[in-house]
């Protein structure tokens, strides 16, 4: 079923982007805005239906703009070097010199370690450390990082997998956490920085670093809260002692030995790096810093050009890069304003209930596809929205990229679900169950957020 | 000798289906022989879907992949234990395979080596969702097995 549904997205999606290249141009598009819509409509159906991986979708974007005569080649080209890509780029070299060195698991076990007094306190940390971690690199590596030191605790305990409601909790408060953590920097989900630097790329609106954690901490701090007591109240705890798991923690942490050289130095140049984000971003820019911290590591021998390419998967910065110049073009060419009008504005009332629909239609967008392609599709539609009514692009751009974070419901809806859902401990059902409830609650979260938080910061 | 197959996987343990296969063989008088086959169908699934989507470099994935293999590989072990102290207490001889990749194929591999003419087995704990996102093993099984295929349910 899911196969014929994805089959007939593809050739429907396909076919869509042919007849808008072949038809004559519509009312209120010129020819480089319909043949952007094209290219749009061809990018929708690859990032769904994964036809092609997502970093061959974002490759051929720079062919096809030029090619149907929507952006001159230099200018298609030069968008692969904009500034979120750079970012981007240092912060998965930074993630990777913290992964091979062993520092992140090192502060995962420091983290958990120092909420092992009791069952409810042991699944907090498992949740707090996940979001701390995915506060300093991205959510899928926090995830990856985690799921060994989740699964030796629930071996200790002697927890039976589909069985112990413990389990499931541990498990899915590694996933949540991750998530969560996720949404509250740059560093936690690239779809960040991506959808900041299409924001500059558009409108020239810089968010810096700080401003970013401003906006969506609450997100962190309440959904946390919230993952918390939903997993307690609706998955019954059964009684374990976590004496085996303090021990197992404490053991672990002393094999790691003290702190070496090399990890002293890569946590030397991250605090530093993470300082003049917050302070001095303004001044040197996000992506700066990022290259200059990375090059630091090298410099200093604190990683190798193998860590690296051992540890990223290059390939999504085309990702980054198509959805950046995809974005810049249907603002462009006005059709971004178009498809605002044509598809969303007849469904919407005031500005409330178009960030309301935005929000909603991210949150359901990023449980079936990738959070960034959520990201790179919903975006320009919502910068169309910004010259017919009264919103900021800066709300637009929070009220899309926030919920495209926050997907809980399904293991395809972002790599730490899938992660935690394979160890086996719980079932999609548990998984359903769970995710419904926050995402509701985090819809919910966006619309308080977005009437009585932002408005005092003045971003509305 | 006619031989009957006890298929076990990580999808779920089921007593029930372990008794129902004990029974078969007395009732048949046939060799008994138990199979757990770790599916490496979802790990193999979720780290390949990262790095196609360009999540996750190589070697991340390759460690995810071998830590929840591990895993998979010491529950497998535990449950052929548990079979076989069963199968001791009722006085039944088994024999058991321990064996990676996809169940079915796995599957079909040793009924068509051993000649079996039953394969017992548990109704997969997927659910309507696990297979609708990642396929029916025991469907692919019930279309590719040579021999007879008898799911327990619970």
């Amino acid at each position: 079923m899911w196969r014929l549904l994805k089959r007939s997205l593809l050739f429907g999606g396909i076919a869509l982007s042919a007849i808008l290249v072949i038809l004559p141009t519509m009312e209120g598009l010129s020819r480089p805005g319909q043949n952007c819509l094209a290219v749009f409509c061809f990018s929708i159906t690859m990032w769904i239906t994964q036809f092609l991986p997502l970093p061959v979708t974002g490759f051929l974007v720079f062919a096809l703009l030029p090619i149907l005569g929507v952006l001159p080649s230099s200018e298609a080209f030069s968008l692969l070097g904009s500034n979120a890509v750079f970012f981007i780029l240092g912060a998965f070299v930074i993630a990777a010199a913290m992964m091979s060195s062993g520092l992140s698991k090192r502060l995962a076990l420091l983290f958990v370690s120092r909420f092992d007094k009791s069952p409810s306190r042991l699944l907090a940390g498992v949740l707090i450390s996940s979001a701390a971690l995915a506060l300093l690199m991205p959510e899928h590596v926090v995830a990856a990082m985690m799921f060994p030191i989740v699964l030796e605790l629930a071996q200790c305990l002697k927890l039976t997998p589909r069985q112990s409601n413990y389990g499931r909790v541990l498990f899915l408060s590694m996933a949540y956490g991750a998530v969560i953590g996720g949404v509250g920097t740059f560093l936690g989900g690239a779809r960040n920085p991506l959808a900041v630097g299409m924001l500059k790329d558009s409108y020239g609106i810089q968010i810096d670093f700080l401003q970013w954690m401003i906006a969506a901490g609450p997100f962190v701090i309440v959904m946390l809260l919230l993952a918390f007591l939903m997993l307690k109240l609706l998955f019954r705890i059964e009684f374990v002692s976590v004496r085996e798991a303090h021990e197992l923690l404490r053991a672990d942490i002393k094999r790691l030995g003290p702190l070496s050289v090399q990890e002293k130095k890569i946590a030397s140049i991250f605090t530093l790096a993470v300082i003049c984000w917050i302070f001095f971003s303004n001044q040197l820019g996000l992506a700066t810093i990022a290259v200059l911290a990375s090059g630091a590591l090298f410099v200093t021998k604190a990683i190798s050009w193998k860590d690296v390419e051992n540890n990223v998967n290059w390939g999504i910065i085309l990702m980054y890069g198509g959805a950046i110049a995809i974005g810049v073009a249907l603002s462009v060419t006005k059709a971004s304003d178009w498809l605002a009008l044509r598809l969303i504005a007849p469904f919407s009332g005031s500005d409330f209930s178009l960030i309301a629909a935005l929000s909603l239609g991210s949150k359901l967008l990023t449980e079936g596809i990738s959070n960034v392609a959520a990201v790179a599709i919903l975006l320009p539609i919502s910068f169309g929205f910004v010259d017919v009514s009264g919103l900021s692009p800066v709300v637009m751009l929070y009220a899309v990229t926030i919920p495209a974070g926050l997907a809980f419901a399904l293991p395809i809806g972002t790599p730490p679900n899938a992660i935690a859902f394979s160890s086996g401990y719980y079932s999609i059902t548990d998984s359903i169950k769970g995710g419904i409830i926050l995402n509701i609650l985090s819809w919910l979260l966006v619309l308080v957020v977005a009437k009585v938080y932002w408005p005092l910061l003045k971003i509305m | 000798m006619k031989k009957i197959l006890l298929l076990l996987s990580n999808t779920g343990f089921s007593q029930k289906t372990v008794e129902t296969a004990f029974e078969l063989a007395k009732e048949k008088k046939a060799e008994l022989i138990s199979c757990y086959v770790v599916d490496e169908r979802l790990p193999e699934s979720v780290s390949s879907w990262m790095i196609y989507i360009g999540f996750m470099g190589d070697k991340p994935s390759e460690e995810y992949r071998k830590v929840i293999l591990k895993e998979y590989r010491k529950r497998a072990e535990t449950d052929i234990e548990e079979v076989e102290k069963m199968a001791s207490r009722e006085g039944i001889e088994i024999r058991s395979f321990l064996k990676e990749g996809s169940w079915a194929e796995e599957t079909v591999k040793l009924v068509e080596a051993e000649m079996v003419e039953l394969i017992v087995t548990s109704k997969p704990k997927e659910g309507q969702m696990g297979k609708l996102f990642f396929g029916s093993a025991l469907e692919e099984l019930m279309k590719k097995a040579p021999c007879d295929v008898r799911v327990v349910e619970g």
